[in-house]
This record gives C-alpha cells, structure tokens and sequence, in this order.
C-alpha cells in the first residue's frame, strides 16, 4: 500500500501491543448474569439522569409545587374559598395526599412512557440491552424499577413542599406502615402503566395518549377531593373506580389523614396490587411484542 | 476521565438531601390533631365550650373558650365539627389553634341560616378525647 | 420434510481435508459433508414463516467454522437478517435449530448471548452515554465487574483508535467510527462469534477498507466471524467461505474460489436481439461449450469456458446465424456470475 493521503479516519493497526484475548466460552450461569445485567442497567439509567439531573428534579417539582403553592398558600390568603365549608386546613391536608398520588403517577408513567417510545422508537438504542445474557422480560422490570424510583424521589420532595409553602397549617396523622407500604406500591403501579403506555402504542399515538390520557386521570383522580365526598354524583363516583389514580390518592389520604373518611384500604391494597401485576405483565409483553418478532 | 460509576454522584447527593427533606417535612407536618372530628368521644360535664361572640354568615373564624370546671383549658388539641340541622352530611370542621390560655380560634364559614348543630372535639395531653355538645342558630 | 443432509453442491471431487479447520487462507472447496462438532454456528432445518404467511428463511442448514470469516450472500429480500437474527435471539424460529458455540439458542438465549456479538446495520449506540460509556456499560451488562469493565473499555478504545474521542457523544461520531465502535463493543465481552449486518453499508470507501482490516486482523487472532452482505467484490475479496441465499434459501457454500470454479464457467455473455430470442438461444446452445442459456428481459444470456475471444466469437457466430444482435456484453468469471447462474437473474440491488 502506497501512503496516500487519507482521512484521519482510518486506524493504523499495531495488534502486536493490544492482541485480542481467545473467546470467553464458558456460559455464565443466568441468575447470575441476569442479577448483573439489572443493576448494570440501573447503574446506565441513573448514570443519563444525573447528565439531565437539573432538568429531570425542576420537571418533577413544578406541578405540585405549583398546585400546593395556589391551592394552599394563594387562596387562603386572599380569601378565595375553596374545599367547601371544610376550612383552608383541612383542605390543605386532604389535598397533600391527592397531590402526593398525582406527582407518583404522573412521573411514573412519563419518565418510563417517554423513554419506551424514544428508545423502542427509529434510534433502537434498547439494542445492547436487549442483547445482554438475560431475558427481555427483565429489561423491561429494570425499566419499572427504574421508573418507579424517579416517581418515589418525586413523592419525598412534595412533602417539604407540604410543610413549607401553605399559608394554613397542614396535619398530617402519618400512619408509617401504610405509607411504607402504600408508596412502593404506587409507585410500581405508576412506572407499569408507563411501560405498558410506551411499549403497546407506536410514537405518535403514544404521545397522542400521553396528553390526552394524562389531564383527566389527574382531574379526575380525587386529588382535589375525596372520593366518598362524591356522593352528589353518583354516576360519576363509581365511575372513577376505573382510574387507578383514585386509588392510590384514597390510599395516600388513609396513611396521612386516616381520620377522614376515604375509600377503604380494604379496597384500595387489592386493586393496587391487581392493577400492578395486570400492567406489569402487559408491559413486559408489549415490549417483548415490539423487539423479537 | 470519563465520568462511569461517579457518574452518578449528583444522582445520590440529591436523592440524599430529599430524604433529608422529607424526614424534616414529616415531622413538621405531623400532628396528633384528629382532622374532622368524627371519633366517638365521651361527653364530660365538667367540660365546656362556647363560641364567641356574633355568629354570623360573614365571619370566616370563631373563638372557642374551653373550660373544664369553669377553668381555662390550655394546651389542649381542640376541633369544631358542626353542620345544619338534617344535612349532616355536608358538615364543616377544622382544627382550632390556641391564641390566649383556653381561647382556641378555628376557621370555620357557615354558609347558610338556619339552625346548626354539631360539636367541640378536646383532647387533653395524656387524657383521652372529649366531646362537648354545640348547638346554635345563624341568623 | 427437512433434510439435515446439506444442500447440494455440484463439486468435481472431495479433498481428503473433510470438516476438519485448517488455516483459512489455504482453504479450497471441498464438499460440504455436514458440521463438525467444532464448528462455532449450526443451524438445522431452520426456517422462519412471518405471520401473514411470509416464509422469509426456509430449510437453512448452515455451519461456520472457528475462525473463519463466514459471508452470507445474497440481494435484499433473501432471508440474510432474518437469518442473522434467529441465530442473535432477535428473531424466534417458526421450526428448526439454531446452535452457537454448543448452546440452543431457542432454548436458552440468555446464555447464547454471552457467546454472540452483534454489530447491527443501523446505528445503536447508547444515545445518553459518550463513546466510554458505551463500551462501559456494555461490559457491566456482561458481568464484568467495575474494573474489568473499565480496563476492558479503555482497551479497546486504544485498539480501535477511539481513544480521543472517548468523551464524546455519539452523535458526533462520523459514520465510520460508529460502526468501529459498535465492531469494539460487540467485542467486548469476547463473544465466540460476532455477527456483522452488511458491516460496510453507508460507508465510505475509506471506511470499508478500515473496517475489512479491523475484520481480518480479528480472524488472525482466531475470532470467528459471520457477516451478510450484498456486496460481492468485498465477499470475494475477503470471506474464507460464502453461503450464497436468495428467497430464504441457501443455493450454494462453498469458498468463494470454490464457487467461482464449479458453478461460474469462464464467461458470463449477455446478448440483446430485437426479435426470434428463443431461436437465438436454441440456436447458440447448440455450439460446444455454451452453457446455461436462459432467455431473462429481453437478453440470451449463457456461459462460455473463457472470456477471451468470447465477443468475436459470439458475433460470427450470430451473423452465420442470421441474427441481428442490437447489444453484447461479456463480464469476466466473478461471483456476480456465479450468482447469476444459480438464481437466473441480476443482484437487485
């Protein structure tokens, strides 16, 4: 070969300093490796969030710092009534719980709902992932748990929001138990119906769904309101046990304000759990649908 | 250096510092105060509690003075929980909170006149909860 | 019904050498007689029906050799990705078997993928990650602990002269040194074969050249690898045997001397007439040495032992004919040829 004068592109190759080692063959055993595999996966989605971290924490904080600062430091002070006859704090209080529900479930399904159409999407950058020595169906639990943390980030930092922001006292009577319990499992709920979101429906549609799905599951998730107060309308009362959002801010208003009356957790646990094994299982399938053919 | 596994120390400093804040959030926040007043509570004579002043539609707070044997009850947790005669259902309450020794003030608006009933919730530290009878008319 | 038996090869006889892997650049054809327990990839009767009734791969009996540099060739349609695929766990087979380094891929895909490494014909890097991380966290996804990874990652950089760039985007990288980092990312982790999906599509000539060096060296050290293609002057050039495929099937294996030597004789001549094409045809096949005529869009096509002198010689003999030949085309003995043959029409490209 004559020198010509080429691009800086091409490699001159020196193998003798970096030989290639003989292929590994022995087949690691798939517990393991998957085990591996998993927190290796975690490790790359909190490594790209904390590239993103300024924006991913003011997305996060925004809506409920926004609702509790209207909702519970504005009106109270300028004399806007709200909450009916029940007083600024006991709204206040009842309303933390629903927005605690609302930021869970909104984070949940956008952080793992738009990464699923973006990565499933033209980029096809799922590919080394999915080409990991573990099954697919993981790939798409490490994407629930990965989710499900975001949104538990975002549930903490509202309650500082809670405590500092109103202008009225806030009471919370905080069950431990419940919260401990309850949270996780909303916060699984949340990042499955992301999955289940972003993995069954092609981009457009996703996002399509994304807006229209979103506003009404938060206005009409009982955040404003408690669900027994819907007594007036019944239709639409018994309609809302369809939005999985009720429950979770019903469930959230049993571990802060166990005093007022709210859906039974009796309800509440079971439908969580149904509802998180139900969009589990159709997430880990829409995106096995959508990688091997 | 490329940044791999440090690259996730922003990631834990944050997830640190809102722990922090939640843990501070919860304990600022918590309080024994029974919202809505609706345990069962006995009655005790030797209690009394009696709103103050005018009570009218415009008012949008009331002062509770809180006796127990013509004594000023201080320090106690204490919550109004009333509503119009034959709509229970549609009732107000809230927590009161103590502005002078036995004097409790609670932001409570009465929407319609009529005929009012409901009660005084007290709960003395170490004692258990008190209900006190309350019954009025908005004119 | 399937037979595991191969496909049928026309070669003039077997060499002693059978299955056994000798040094890549001294093998001639030999006659297929089945795989070998060495070799790296089996398939058996591996077929693929796409719902719809699309059979994209039918009845592939396919075995690759450690170390060799394996082509599948063949236009786009043939059934190459979908076969890469269901040997990458990518794609699920409707019957059959797929076997990479022992391991059933059907049955156990998570371990098969330990041994397989994939360099994909679009672009799949890790978007959020800089040129480090990905090779970083594709070692992490392996198994390899946070030090391993590290060095590993470092390594290979080094190697593929990626060095300078490790802390940038990916979306910087040029079109070249993408594909050189998805060839040193499915490296990483070793893998007993890597599969390349036409490795030098949307480069440039530069670039194609860089990277058949990349591949080459690799097979000096012992690496086996398995790549499709549409390009043949490359497949020639560079693979120790092709798998010739068109419409899901395998038509030929062979090296691609071997498959020059049985199946493409001498001279590929195309020519044009106006009218009486059938006659023409009947009429050169008669002549000694003119093999496969076939009549395809308007042209006689068919093969003469030798290039040389072919044109004269086909001229004469038309005009003694009484043809009128409107065009004339003689291409030398290449594989294009040999494709030709088998499939009775042009690579579409």
């Amino acid at each position: 070969m004559t020198a010509a004068v080429g691009p800086t592109d091409r490699p001159e190759l020196g193998t003798q300093d970096h030989p290639l080692p003989p292929p590994d063959r022995t087949a690691r055993s798939s517990p393991g490796a998957s085990w591996a595999a998993f927190r290796a996966m975690l490790l790359r989605d909190f490594t790209i969030l904390d590239k993103r971290l300024p924006q991913f924490v003011a997305g996060t904080v925004m809506q409920p710092l926004m609702l509790v600062f209207v909702l519970t430091y504005l009106f109270p002070k300028i004399g806007q009534a709200i909450g009916g006859g029940g007083g600024a704090s006991r709204f206040s209080s009842l309303l933390m719980a629903g927005i605690v529900a609302q930021t869970i479930i909104f984070v949940g399904i956008f952080t793992v709902g738009t990464e699923m159409v973006r990565e499933l999407g033209i980029t096809g950058e799922m590919e080394d992932r999915l080409l990991a020595p573990t099954s697919v169906s993981l790939v798409a639990v490490e994407k629930i748990v990965s989710g499900g943390l975001q949104a538990l980030f975002s549930a903490m930092v509202v309650f500082p929001i809670g405590a500092f922001v109103p202008s009225t006292p806030v009471y919370l009577d905080v069950q431990p138990v419940v919260l401990l319990t309850l949270t996780p499992l909303a916060c699984l709920n949340a990042a499955a119906l992301g999955l289940t979101m972003g993995s069954r429906f092609s981009p457009g549609t996703a996002s399509y769904l994304f807006g229209v799905v979103a506003l009404p599951l938060s206005f009409l998730g009982a955040i404003f309101y408690t669900w027994p107060s819907l007594t007036p309308v019944p239709a639409l009362k018994y309609a809302l046990l369809a939005n999985p959002l009720v429950y979770v801010s019903e469930g959230f208003r049993a571990a802060l304000v166990p005093s007022e009356p709210h859906l039974s957790l009796a309800v509440v646990y079971p439908a969580m759990i149904v509802s998180a094994v139900v969009f589990t299982v159709l997430g880990v399938r829409g995106l096995k649908q959508r990688v091997v053919t | 250096m490329a940044r791999a596994t440090r690259g996730i120390r922003r990631v834990l400093f944050v997830a640190a510092l809102s722990l922090s804040a939640f843990a501070v959030a919860i304990v600022v926040l918590a309080d024994d105060a029974r919202l809505g007043c609706v345990t069962d509570a006995q009655r005790d004579p030797a209690y009394q509690a009696r709103l103050l002043g005018q009570i009218e539609i415009e008012r949008t707070e009331y002062e509770i003075a809180v006796t127990r044997d013509g004594q000023p009850v201080s320090g106690a947790k204490v919550c109004a929980s009333v509503a119009m005669v034959g709509m229970e259902a549609m009732g107000v309450s809230d927590t009161a909170e103590e502005t002078a020794p036995g004097i409790y003030k609670v932001a409570v608006v009465l929407e319609m006149s009529g005929g009012w009933r409901g009660s005084i919730l007290i709960t003395e530290t170490g004692k258990p909860p008190v209900s006190v009878p309350l019954k009025f008319d908005v004119g | 019904m399937c037979s595991s038996s191969p496909f049928e090869v026309s070669v003039p006889e077997p060499d002693g050498d059978g299955p056994a892997p000798t040094s890549p650049a001294i093998r001639t054809g030999g006659a297929e007689s089945g795989p070998a327990p060495s070799d790296v990839v089996v398939t058996t009767c591996l077929r693929k029906v796409y719902p719809g009734g699309r059979v994209a791969v039918e009845e592939l009996n396919l075995s690759v050799r450690r170390g060799e540099i394996f082509g599948l060739l063949g236009p786009n349609g043939a059934g190459k990705s979908t076969t890469v695929g269901m040997l990458t766990t990518r794609v699920i087979p409707t019957s059959g078997t797929a076997v990479v380094n022992g391991i059933d891929v059907r049955a156990y895909p998570a371990r098969a993928k330990q041994a397989i490494g994939v360099v994909s014909q679009a672009n799949t890097l890790d978007q959020g990650l800089n040129v480090w991380e990905n090779l970083y966290f594709h070692g992490r996804y392996f198994g390899l602990g946070d030090r391993a990874a590290r060095s590993a990652a470092d390594e290979l950089l080094e190697r593929f002269r990626l060095a300078d760039r490790k802390a940038s985007e990916v979306e910087d990288l040029s079109g070249g040194m993408a594909r050189r980092l998805m060839v040193a990312r499915a490296l990483l982790h070793r893998p007993a074969v890597i599969f390349l999906d036409e490795p030098t599509a949307g480069l440039d000539p530069q670039s194609r050249i860089a990277l058949w060096e990349v591949l080459v060296e690799l097979q000096g050290e012992g690496q086996t690898v398995l790549l499709t293609t549409h390009r043949m002057e490359e497949a020639d050039e560079h693979c120790d045997r092709l798998a010739i495929m068109d419409h899901g099937r395998i038509l030929a294996v062979d090296t691609p001397q071997g498959l020059k030597a049985s199946l493409g004789s001498g001279a590929a001549v195309t020519a044009r007439a106006e009218e009486r094409l059938d006659e023409l045809a009947a009429y050169l096949s008669r002549a000694a040495g003119v093999t496969e005529v076939r009549v395809i869009d308007g042209d006689v096509r068919f093969n003469l032992p030798a290039a040389h002198g072919a044109m004269q010689w086909v001229l004469a003999a038309a005009q003694a004919g009484g043809f009128r030949l409107t065009d004339l085309s003689v291409s030398d003995d290449t594989l294009e040829t040999v494709f030709v043959n088998l499939t009775g029409q042009d690579l579409r490209e």
